[in-house]
């Protein structure tokens, strides 16, 4: 029974904070798209906003589990019974990451092929459960997985940004293309704790990119 | 062939129509620059009554849309929203 943490001890909770900080962003971006669905009524923002609160919730979960473990392990209060706790909550937060931040991604690949048909949709979340339980415990494969995933987004939020020409887009293709990266950074976790705090910092980085899209838009009169 | 108008489009084009005539329109003038058939621009302008982004005149015993301040500021907005949604290709 293992409870494995990448983190180096200096940077215990220094990874909450950035996912904290990441999962603002994200509910940022998910509550306006959620704004402009309820304008609109159109499937598509109803993806956009379900893949960004999924994402942030996804998040909240990673960094409370990080934390509360960093707490224990700090604090050197383990005993068996204890350890148990932690291992069963560990496994749950790991789980409701991975499968969140799995379905975001795959929600964002839908909405941009413009899938409709609801089998496709169907058999697209079946292989997110399936791609869960391959990577229980294997932290290197849901970076693998993710990496692949973000690897489709980016390329359509490239084409996206070729046929607009506009800064926003650019900047969004930028950010995606960041996280796609952060991702490729963390599936060498196993080899240095330097990876995980690399990867951290690159994927908190492709969130605030995102996030300066969003206020150069609101800057806009 | 021109892509299909979203509702929220189509709320962003009878606004703008409103304002192009300086905030007050006819109904058959709103017709003719909205490209809506008469019941859809009906159901639209009502449901945009009932929101309180245009009112309902009467002057002379003709009927007029005017365009109230909730309206303009859904149109400044409008424009942002397309800005965020043309940044995700949507």
């Amino acid at each position: 029974m293992d409870i494995v943490v990448y983190s180096p001890v200096w940077f215990f909770g220094y990874d909450s904070i950035c996912e904290l900080i990441s999962m603002f962003i994200t509910f940022f971006i998910g509550v306006y798209a959620y704004r402009i669905f309820k304008l609109s009524g159109q499937r598509k923002y109803k993806f956009l906003y379900l893949s960004f609160i999924l994402l942030g919730i996804a998040f909240l979960a990673k960094s409370i589990t990080n934390w509360i473990i960093y707490k224990e392990w700090v604090t050197q209060q383990l005993y068996v019974g204890k350890v148990i706790q932690l291992y069963a909550l560990y496994n749950l937060g790991y789980l409701i990451h991975v499968v969140l931040a799995l379905s975001a991604y795959m929600l964002l690949v839908l909405l941009l092929w413009d899938v409709r048909d609801r089998r496709v949709i169907s058999l697209s979340f079946i292989f997110v459960i399936m791609m869960t339980i391959l990577t229980e415990q294997v932290f290197a494969s849901f970076h693998i997985i993710s990496f692949i995933l973000l690897g489709f987004i980016c390329a359509e939020f490239w084409k996206n940004a070729r046929k607009t020409k506009k800064k926003s887009s650019y900047f969004v293709f930028a950010g995606f293309a960041v996280l796609m990266l952060s991702q490729l950074v963390f599936v060498f976790i196993n080899r240095l704790p330097a990876f995980y705090v690399a990867g951290e910092i690159v994927q908190l980085a492709g969130y605030v990119l995102l996030l300066i899209t969003l206020l150069s838009i609101f800057g806009k009169k | 062939m021109k892509e299909k108008r979203d509702r929220m489009q189509i709320v962003h084009d009878i606004l703008q129509a409103i304002v192009d005539k300086q905030g007050k329109i006819k109904p058959t003038h709103l017709l003719y620059k909205s490209n809506l058939s008469h019941g859809r621009l009906m159901h639209y302008v009502q449901d945009l009554v009932d929101k309180d982004l245009v009112k309902k005149d009467f002057d002379d015993s003709s009927t007029f849309y005017i365009i109230t301040d909730k309206g303009l500021k859904f149109l400044a907005e409008y424009r942002r929203m397309r800005e965020f949604t043309d940044s995700f290709g949507l």
